[in-house]
């Protein structure tokens, strides 16, 4: 019901916008009166009845007759007879006289279809106070004279607005023989007519405009002045149009005066350089010698819209002449000329002392240069560093000329190492053809920098005949970083090839002679390639006695490239020993089920083994998500038998969801019965809302809207648990701080940089302790956060904002008698409204914080924008890994944008790795907005595989973060902050020790840089 | 009706002129060691502040200096909303000349109904400012040439503000890349993930008079549209229904689809030669209506193919969102564009990336006119003609030729009709 009722809402705004045959049967609709509109009156028989109505037509009556007329004047478009009837028709009423609203409508259809015979009765409402405008609106597109001669007339007797219009519309038709009128008219005492008339004359052109315009412009008004200006320009226009360059830039000489405007004054001197060509370079040399950067940026984009044959040599000689400023936009607009003539004027710029015109002088080169620019290119990649290090790269990597890649060889093949690394790096940019045979060989070279440069390189590049040569590489590596890049290269290779069996071949013939470490690699490839060949010989492996290729084989199938290895991999899954081996073959055997290959009927069955089989939630959670890209009812009934589990409940109910989504149009039925049951239990606002729509469209009706929950929360402080087992626990023994070795920072505080430990780092110890460790370390900073314990002998009072004020001023004694300021606090939530967030802010105050470290939602950034302005005190968003809400460094950026500089980003670089996201690209990306830090450095990345390990804390520099190249990007950012030690692994004096290392390694890199 | 508006709007701009020669761009908007950044100190005023205006309003700091610094809108409700969110240092105009004349504004927004965008846009760039306008840039295409010569003659930054053309940088290398072969064909429509809200948006017919609330100056609203009696139904917001302001849905949504199609395909400055449409017959010569398919040809062979599926044949299964003779982009089951061979983007690697689009802020920073994230002011003009184009096909339902260079439809004073249309006095092009 309540959709026949939209429908006919929808009709019944489009009123007459639809005729009865787009309707259909839904015709009769239109009868219906819209709201805010009149009965419609039956519609007239034909056109002479339509006319009828016209004479006596109001706004508010039907327009049925109207639009039966329009459509007649338009249906005409190619029957002369017609149309010049139909004019004579609308041309006798308009003289005979129509009411008012009629004589409208009269007019608007002359406008399209007006002749020289309409003119006259036209021509006799110009000076009518209803209808003038409505007049010119025909009178102004009827191409016969007449209908210039009628406004003309008209002019001469038409005062104010009136007037006005005919300036305007004699001004449109560019009519010359108004000219001298109008001209008068600029003198006019009335102000809108002056400025009408300069804007006509403008139009109408050609000396006597010009003359009367440049006559006025001295005394005119100043509010006219700018509309005089803008005429002359356009008649000056004209002029370049018409090549008369001499006049044309004699008008323009005028604007340019030091008295205009400053954007009359570019207009001008775009007028100057397009008519002066070459005479504008003395001009263009002197703005460009000069300090205005914005007339600069004008003058170089007017030389470049002026662009002839030439013009890149223009620019290329001013080159010299200009300031460094000036010199980088020349830079980059010769880049974008692309003339090749002007590539030793470049060249000439890289050793500019500048180094933003270095830095446009490689952009240029990159997109000027050939070969010959090689070696100046490629000892910039090596030898420069951050910018200057990229651009060059960048610049070697698209270099367009077709001589490059066969003058890069013999650069990969000797010189400088680095040099050498660098061409390998670019020859996989440039996915040069034929440089396989030199990387190969490359890959053998005794440094150990090319090595790795070429291994890089043949993971992109390598093609199924440097198979065998990879193959080799593995088994005779000189060591396990080599022997693990290579095995990357040729499981690339294995899944890009064409042909499998050309890349899987020599492998399977190597594994028998190759030495262990190899061995494995090799079979741990052929999964990459897949074929029954390989897949024969690696299920010999899994029952091999020896456990390293026992586990080369599992992987191996685990990422089997085509679906024959499921059957396996379901077998391993149930019964391997371990339980790492066990999990990494369901999870490969899920994966399978996925591909596009694997029927229908196939996949549901794979997914219920799967479903049968997983131990973990984590498995389940993968099976589920395959299930819900599958367009099946029986896919549905699956995902619906684990709606009730607790542990994938949340996973079950989105697949069921996008199974619905895809068969909700041909299985009403269980659609139904499914979105009524994830209603039931959903949590997630998304699910209800699709599950809603998905029930409606599948004839269900949503269950009321049950009044919410009060579910009476604990208050959440924080997202650190408070370590409520250790408060069991008997409190360790007080740390030891006699082997702790201070440290200088003194080049870190050079730099801005500050640096501290979060509090939490020594948790199983008190604040009181805490601060004995770190300022024996040297550090003059410390980040609390909300639980921990205040002193051995106070073990009921926590740091937080809930502490009594007491208990504040001691913590602040403390901290202040260790040398020690307390800078941050958290993570700590903010609660949902201003009056909590208020109370964090106001302990901040209290304590002399100044950053909080939260991961507070976005939709409170609009008040906190307030409070941290109000208190002065930052805003930093932490970001605990995957699957916390600001995981990713895109998430943190999108959402502080437009908001205050304040609220910026807590940056913990071992969250990040352990999400599997490369830190330093997030510190890149966040350039800006880091407002603090908790460094860290982890011994590998995130996502680890189930069963293994998780990433672990380890000394900064000793780890997979590249921590040395996280400051220096910092540096480069030029942030200025603190940087608080959090270091969660390990504990006791092994941690202590941990921590110290950290800081002596900061202290030291800091000194480097 | 207040003084003020008897007169043109180049009498406040001439009456700027003077002040203008020391302060047209403040020293800080060309930033600088020190300086903040740009986005945080240009100053704006904002013409128009109603459901799309109210975004361009900002709520001024109160312990930093206003940006938001004047409001203007010819609804006293809308203009005293406006007011009382900007907060101190605003001041509420009910005349956007008023806003212009202000020497300590750097950029204009305009938010005002499209059959106002290219009036102010260009008395604002005569006047020095800058300007971010409202998508669809114009009411018809005359107006669009007119303001694209004017930020060009006055090297004015100017930008429509579209959804922008930073998610299409990818579809640009490929379309340039010829990897897809060519002529390329593409289809804008629901399918392909892209509305046009054309029942949203169709006028109403029938309208009885009613009286001008006195909040409103309808006047100045109508400005250089022809007059009408009053119903609320044809301003705020539901104008887009009715051809003396706007254009329907197409004219809402098609901006939005249509500038990236164009910067894709490496058109920016270019436009079709032909345009086809299907929709209802007749049309209604106020309101907008229905319409279902929508084709436009260039030179070159390339079709964009624009889809309501919301009138006449239902659209194709599974169309391609890009096609050419030797692959396509399509939407795969999640939504989300892949590629036929599927290789295809992983095959541009190592080819040159299009350069990087800059915003609105940077571009006037930096006072770069072209290569912005938002189409540039003859960019959303040769963009918004697209939809000018359908609009026209619709309205004479015949096939159309068009000149791109001209920027006529050759020997058809019926449909060139369409694309220039007289303004009420005082307002003139």
């Amino acid at each position: 019901m309540k959709c026949c009722l939209k429908t006919l809402v929808i009709l019944s705004i489009l009123g007459t916008c639809l005729p009865a045959a787009a309707l259909g049967g839904a015709a009769k609709a239109r009868e219906a009166a819209p709201a805010g509109a009149v009965p419609e009156a039956p519609k007239p028989a034909n056109l002479d009845e339509a006319f009828k109505a016209l004479a006596t037509y109001e706004f508010g009556q039907s327009r049925e007759a109207l639009t039966m007329i329009a459509d007649a004047v338009r249906d005409s478009h190619k029957a002369p007879a017609d149309r010049a009837r139909l004019v004579a028709r609308l041309t006798a009423l308009l003289k005979a006289g129509a009411s008012l609203d009629g004589k409208r409508f009269i007019c608007r259809q002359l406008s399209v279809a007006g002749t020289a015979e309409s003119v006259p009765a036209l021509a006799a409402l110009l000076l009518d106070k209803d209808l003038s405008d409505m007049a010119r609106y025909a009178l102004e597109r009827i191409p016969d004279a007449s209908a210039a001669d009628a406004m003309r007339s008209a002019l001469a007797k038409a005062t104010g607005k009136q007037k006005v219009g005919m300036i305007n519309s004699l001004g449109e038709r560019r009519d010359a023989a108004s000219g001298t009128a109008i001209a008068a008219a600029l003198r006019d005492a009335d102000a809108m007519v002056a400025e009408a008339a300069a804007a006509a004359l403008g139009k109408i052109g050609g000396p006597d405009a010009v003359k009367a315009l440049q006559a006025a412009r001295p005394s005119a008004k100043p509010e006219v002045k700018a509309t005089i200006a803008d005429a002359l320009m356009l008649c000056a226009d004209r002029l370049v149009a018409e090549k008369k360059n001499d006049e044309a830039s004699a008008i323009y000489q005028e604007m340019y005066k030091p008295t205009e405007a400053k954007h009359v004054r570019m207009a001008a001197l775009r007028g100057l350089v397009a008519a002066g060509g070459e005479k504008a370079l003395p001009l263009l040399t002197e703005i460009l010698a000069g300090t205005d950067a914005e007339m600069q940026a004008a003058a170089l984009r007017f030389l470049r819209e002026t662009a002839g044959p030439g013009s890149a040599r223009t620019v290329a000689a001013l080159l010299p002449k200009c300031t460094p400023s000036a010199q980088a936009l020349l830079l980059d607009d010769l880049a974008t000329r692309g003339d090749a003539s002007t590539l030793p004027a470049a060249v000439g710029m890289l050793k500019s002392p500048d180094a933003a015109v270095r830095l446009a002088a490689i952009r240029a080169v990159g997109r000027l240069g050939d070969a010959s620019t090689l070696p100046a290119l490629t000892q910039l990649a090596a030898g420069a560093s951050g910018e200057e290090q990229d651009a060059a790269r960048a610049a070697l990597d698209r270099l367009p000329a077709a001589d490059v890649n066969p003058a890069m060889l013999p650069l990969a093949e000797k010189g400088d190492a680095k040099v050498r690394a660098e061409v390998l790096r670019s020859l996989a940019a440039r996915r040069a053809p034929g440089a396989v045979p030199v990387v190969l060989k490359a890959a053998e070279d005794a440094d150990a920098a090319v090595r790795a440069a070429a291994l890089a390189t043949l993971d992109a590049i390598a093609d199924e005949k440097a198979a065998p040569a990879i193959v080799a590489l593995i088994t005779k590596a000189k060591d396990d970083k080599d022997r693990q890049a290579a095995e990357k290269a040729l499981g690339s290779l294995c899944s890009r090839a064409a042909n499998k069996d050309a890349c899987a071949g020599p492998a399977l013939a190597a594994i028998g002679s190759a030495e262990m470490p190899a061995r494995c690699a090799l079979i741990r490839v052929l999964g990459r390639a897949g074929g029954a060949k390989a897949l024969a010989a690696v299920k010999g492996f899994i029952k091999d006695p020896a456990a390293e290729i026992q586990d080369a084989a599992i992987r191996s199938l685990a990422a089997w490239a085509d679906a024959a290895a499921a059957p396996d991999l379901l077998n391993i899954a149930k019964t391997a020993a371990k339980p790492a081996h066990q999990v990494l073959a369901l999870q490969g055997y899920i994966r399978l089920a996925g591909e596009p290959a694997v029927p229908a009927n196939q996949k549901l069955k794979m997914y219920e083994e799967a479903l049968a089989a997983a131990k973990r939630p984590d498995e389940k959670r993968q099976a589920l998500g395959g299930l819900g890209d599958m367009k099946d009812a029986k896919a549905l009934a699956m995902v619906m038998a684990c709606v009730d589990q607790a542990d994938v409940q949340a996973e079950a109910c989105a697949a069921a969801v996008r199974i619905s989504r895809n068969i909700v149009s041909t299985a009403k039925d269980p659609v139904r019965d499914a979105m009524t049951r994830v209603l039931e239990v959903t949590k997630d606002a998304n699910v209800r809302k699709e599950s809603t729509d998905l029930l409606k469209q599948a004839g269900g009706t949503p269950p009321a809207k049950a009044p919410a929950k009060k579910v009476a929360k604990a208050p959440r402080v924080s997202v650190y648990k408070a370590p409520a087992k250790k408060e069991a626990a008997p409190p360790p023994p007080p740390p030891d701080t006699s082997k702790i070795r201070r440290a200088d920072l003194s080049a870190a505080e050079a730099l801005g940089w500050r640096l501290g430990a979060q509090a939490y780092t020594f948790r199983a110890w008190s604040f009181a302790e805490t601060l004995k460790v770190i300022s024996a370390m040297g550090l003059k900073y410390v980040e609390i956060y909300p639980g921990q314990r205040l002193a051995p002998d106070r073990p009921d009072v926590r740091t937080s904002h809930d502490m009594s004020d007491a208990d504040l001023a001691e913590m602040k004694k403390l901290a202040s008698d260790a040398g020690v300021r307390i800078v941050n606090y958290g993570v700590v939530g903010l609660g949902k409204d201003e009056a909590s967030a208020r109370k964090v802010f106001e302990f901040a105050k209290k304590v002399g914080i100044e950053t909080l470290v939260t991961e507070t939602p976005e939709d409170l950034f609009g008040m906190l924008d307030k409070l941290t302005d109000e208190y002065k005190i930052n805003i930093a968003l932490h970001n605990h890994p995957k699957p916390s809400h600001y995981w990713d460094a895109e998430t943190v950026l999108k959402g502080v944008e437009g908001h205050s500089k304040r609220i910026g980003s807590c940056a913990d670089t071992g969250h990040w790795m352990r999400s599997g996201l490369v830190a330093l690209d997030c510190l890149k990306k966040l350039r800006g907005r880091i407002v603090s830090l908790h460094l860290k450095d982890l011994d590998k990345m995130g996502p680890v595989e189930k069963g293994q390990p998780g990433p672990k804390d380890v000394p900064w520099g000793t780890g997979q973060g590249d921590a040395k190249a996280m400051l220096q990007e910092l540096k480069r950012q030029g942030l200025r902050g603190v940087f608080s030690i959090e270091y969660e692994s390990g504990s006791g004096q092994e941690l202590v020790e941990n921590v110290n290392k950290c800081v002596e390694w900061f202290a030291a890199t800091a000194a480097q840089l | 009706m207040p003084k003020t508006l008897s007169t043109t709007r180049r009498q406040f701009v001439g009456g700027l002129a003077a002040a203008a020669a020391l302060t047209v761009v403040p020293r800080h908007v060309l930033g600088g060691p020190g300086r903040l950044a740009p986005s945080e100190v240009l100053t704006r005023g904002t013409i128009g502040t109603g459901a799309q205006g109210m975004s361009h309003v900002l709520a001024n700091a109160a312990d930093r200096p206003a940006v938001q610094l004047a409001v203007c809108d010819v609804d006293k409700d809308r203009l005293a909303r406006a007011c009382r969110k900007a907060g101190p240092g605003c001041e509420g105009c009910a005349d956007f000349r008023r806003v212009l004349d202000r020497p300590d504004i750097d950029v204009i927004h305009i938010a005002a109904p499209p059959h106002w965008h290219a009036l102010i846009a260009i008395a604002a760039m005569q006047a020095g400012k800058d300007v971010l306008c409202e998508k669809p840039m114009t009411r018809f295409i005359r107006e669009g040439r007119a303001a694209a010569d004017a930020a060009r003659r006055y090297g004015r930054i100017f930008m429509c503000n579209t959804f922008g053309r930073r998610a299409w940088q990818k579809l640009r290398k490929l379309a340039a890349s010829g990897l897809l072969g060519a002529p390329l064909a593409v289809y804008v429509g629901p399918r392909t993930g892209f509305g046009f809200k054309v029942r949203t948006w169709c006028g109403r017919a029938h309208l009885a008079p009613e009286a001008v609330p006195p909040e409103l100056d309808y006047d100045m609203w109508l400005g250089p549209a022809p007059r009408k009696p009053y119903h609320p139904h044809r301003v705020h917001t539901s104008f887009r229904g009715y051809w003396d302001y706007d254009g329907g849905g197409l004219a809402d949504m098609g901006q939005h689809w249509l500038d990236p199609v164009q910067y894709f395909l490496g058109k920016d400055g270019a436009g079709p030669v032909e345009v086809e449409a299907a929709a209802p017959w007749p049309p209604h010569p106020d309101a907008c209506g229905l319409w279902g398919r929508i084709t436009l040809r260039y030179a070159d062979g390339t079709a964009v193919t624009l889809a309501s599926g919301e009138w006449g044949e239902p659209e194709p299964h599974n169309p391609a969102f890009i096609e050419g003779p030797q692959g396509k982009v399509f939407r795969d089951e999640r939504g989300t564009l892949a590629a036929d061979p599927p290789d295809l983007f992983d095959r541009l690697a190592g080819r040159p990336d299009p350069p990087e689009l800059i915003g609105f802020a940077e571009a006037v920073r930096t006072r770069s006119r072209a290569g912005g994230e938002k189409p540039d002011a003859e960019e959303a003009h040769r963009s918004v003609t697209l939809l000018h184009l359908g609009n026209i096909a619709i309205r004479t339902g015949r096939k159309l030729r068009w000149d791109p260079a001209a920027e006529e439809f050759p020997g058809d004073a019926e449909a060139n009709a369409f694309a220039d249309v007289p303004m009420r006095a005082p307002w003139h092009l």
